[in-house]
C-alpha cells in the first residue's frame, strides 16, 4: 500500500517522464526453457562438488574478511613456516597436523597454493589448520581495518588488475611485509 | 512457506537440503532478473546466480535474521554483480545478449517488443549501480528503505539517483 507521499513522488514522475511511464512492464525475465526447473539441482550439486577455481579468481571473489585474511595468512604462514623450518623446528607441529605439513614440506609456495585451492579454499584450506588453533587464528583475523585497509589499498586493485594472473602471491606477500602485519600467532 | 519459515526448518538440520531447494526455487526469478540487469548475458548470469546461492548456502547456519532473507539474498546479488562487473567490465560491454534485451512479458505485438527493446537499451546506458536501483524501483516496485538496505545507500540518494535514471531513460526513449 502507498502512502500519500509515495503517491505524490509517483505523480511526480509521472509528469517528468510520461513515455516511460506509459509503457507496459515486463513481469520477469526471459530464460531459456527449463532453466529455471534445473537450477535448485545443478546448486546442489555445486555445493555437493564444488568447482575447480583458479587462484585469480579466487583472489576478486573474495570478500568474506576471514577467508581473505585467512587465505593470504596461510599463504604467507606456510611460506614463513618452508623457508625458515631449520630455525624453528617446533612451528609445524604447533599450527599445521603433521600430515599437511608432511606434504606440503617438499613443494613451492605455488603448489601449496594449488594445492589448497584443490581442497577448495573457502573451507577446507582452513581446515588444514589444528582446530585449537584454528579459533586462535580466526580470532586474529577478525580484523575490520586490516581487511578494509588490504582490499582498498590502490596498489593491490591496481597492480592486480593490471597484471592480471601475474605476480598475485608476491603483491600478497609484498603488501602484509610492507605493513608489518603480525603474524607471530603463526609462528609463536 | 514463509521465509521465516523456511530459514527455520534449514536451521534444524534434518531438512536443509529440501528447505533449501524452496529457498533457491522462491527466490530464483527475481534474484535472476536483478542480476541479468547488471550483467546482461544469460550464461554470465546463471554463474554468478548460482555463486549466490553457494554462498548463501554456506552463510545461511550464520544468517542472524536482522534483515529478512530476501533483502540478504538480494544484498548477496547486487555485491556479487558488481564483483563481477568490476572484473569482467570489457567482456560486458562486446556481449549484451538478447535474452536480456527480450524480457518476458505479455507483450505480443511487434511495436511492443520494439518499445521494450529500446527500454532495456535506455537502462543498459545507465551506470550498474543506477541501473539497480532505477530496476528494483521501477520493475520490483521496492521501497526506497528496502532498497537502502540492499545497497546500503541512503534513502535521499536512492531518491536523487532513481530521479536522475527515470530523466535519462526519458530523454533516450523521447529520440528517435
Amino acid at each position: 500500500m502507498k502512502t500519500s507521499e509515495e503517491q505524490k513522488e509517483e505523480d511526480k514522475l509521472k509528469k517528468l517522464a510520461p513515455t516511460l511511464f506509459s509503457i507496459p512492464k515486463p513481469t520477469g525475465p526471459s530464460a531459456p526453457n527449463g532453466y529455471f526447473d534445473q537450477l535448485a539441482n545443478q546448486v546442489q550439486e555445486r555445493i555437493i562438488k564444488p568447482k575447480r577455481r583458479h587462484f585469480s579468481d579466487l583472489f576478486f571473489a573474495f570478500k568474506k574478511k576471514h577467508i581473505a585474511i585467512g587465505f593470504a595468512s596461510i599463504v604467507i604462514g606456510t611460506f614463513v613456516l618452508i623457508t625458515s623450518q631449520n630455525r624453528h623446528p617446533l612451528m609445524a607441529s604447533d599450527i599445521f597436523t603433521d600430515t599437511a605439513f608432511v606434504e606440503m614440506e617438499d613443494m613451492s609456495t605455488s603448489a601449496i597454493i594449488d594445492e589448497l585451492i584443490s581442497f577448495s579454499i573457502e573451507e577446507e584450506a582452513i581446515n588444514l589448520l589444528d582446530h585449537g588453533d584454528e579459533k586462535l587464528v580466526l580470532a586474529a583475523l577478525d580484523n575490520d581495518q586490516l581487511f578494509n585497509d588490504f582490499f582498498n589499498s590502490e596498489a593491490i586493485n591496481e597492480e592486480v588488475l593490471s597484471n592480471g594472473n601475474k605476480n598475485e602471491l608476491e603483491i600478497i606477500e609484498s603488501y602484509f611485509q610492507s605493513q608489518d602485519f603480525d603474524l607471530s600467532f603463526i609462528t609463536n | 512457506m514463509t521465509d521465516e519459515e523456511l530459514v527455520h526448518l534449514f536451521k534444524t538440520g534434518a531438512n536443509s537440503n529440501y528447505a533449501f531447494n524452496l529457498i533457491v526455487e522462491k527466490h530464483q526469478e527475481k534474484l535472476f532478473w536483478m542480476i541479468n540487469r547488471i550483467i546482461q548475458n544469460h550464461d554470465d548470469t546463471d554463474d554468478v546466480l548460482q555463486n549466490v546461492f553457494i554462498k548463501a548456502w554456506k552463510a545461511l547456519p550464520k544468517f542472524r535474521e536482522d534483515a529478512s532473507l530476501y533483502t540478504w539474498l538480494y544484498r548477496i546479488a547486487a555485491n556479487e554483480s558488481f564483483t563481477f562487473v568490476k572484473k569482467n567490465r570489457k567482456h560486458i560491454y562486446t556481449s549484451i545478449d538478447d535474452s536480456t534485451v527480450c524480457s518476458k512479458s505479455h507483450f505480443d505485438e511487434p511495436n511492443e517488443i520494439e518499445i521494450i527493446k529500446k527500454l532495456n537499451t535506455a537502462i543498459a546506458t545507465l551506470p550498474e549501480k543506477q541501473r539497480l536501483v532505477f530496476h528494483l524501483k521501477y520493475f520490483e516496485e521496492k521501497k526506497y528503505e528496502q532498497i537502502s538496505q540492499i545497497l546500503g545507500t541512503s534513502v535521499g540518494g536512492l531518491k536523487a539517483s532513481y530521479h536522475h535514471a527515470v530523466k535519462k531513460i526519458e530523454s533516450f526513449l523521447s529520440t528517435d
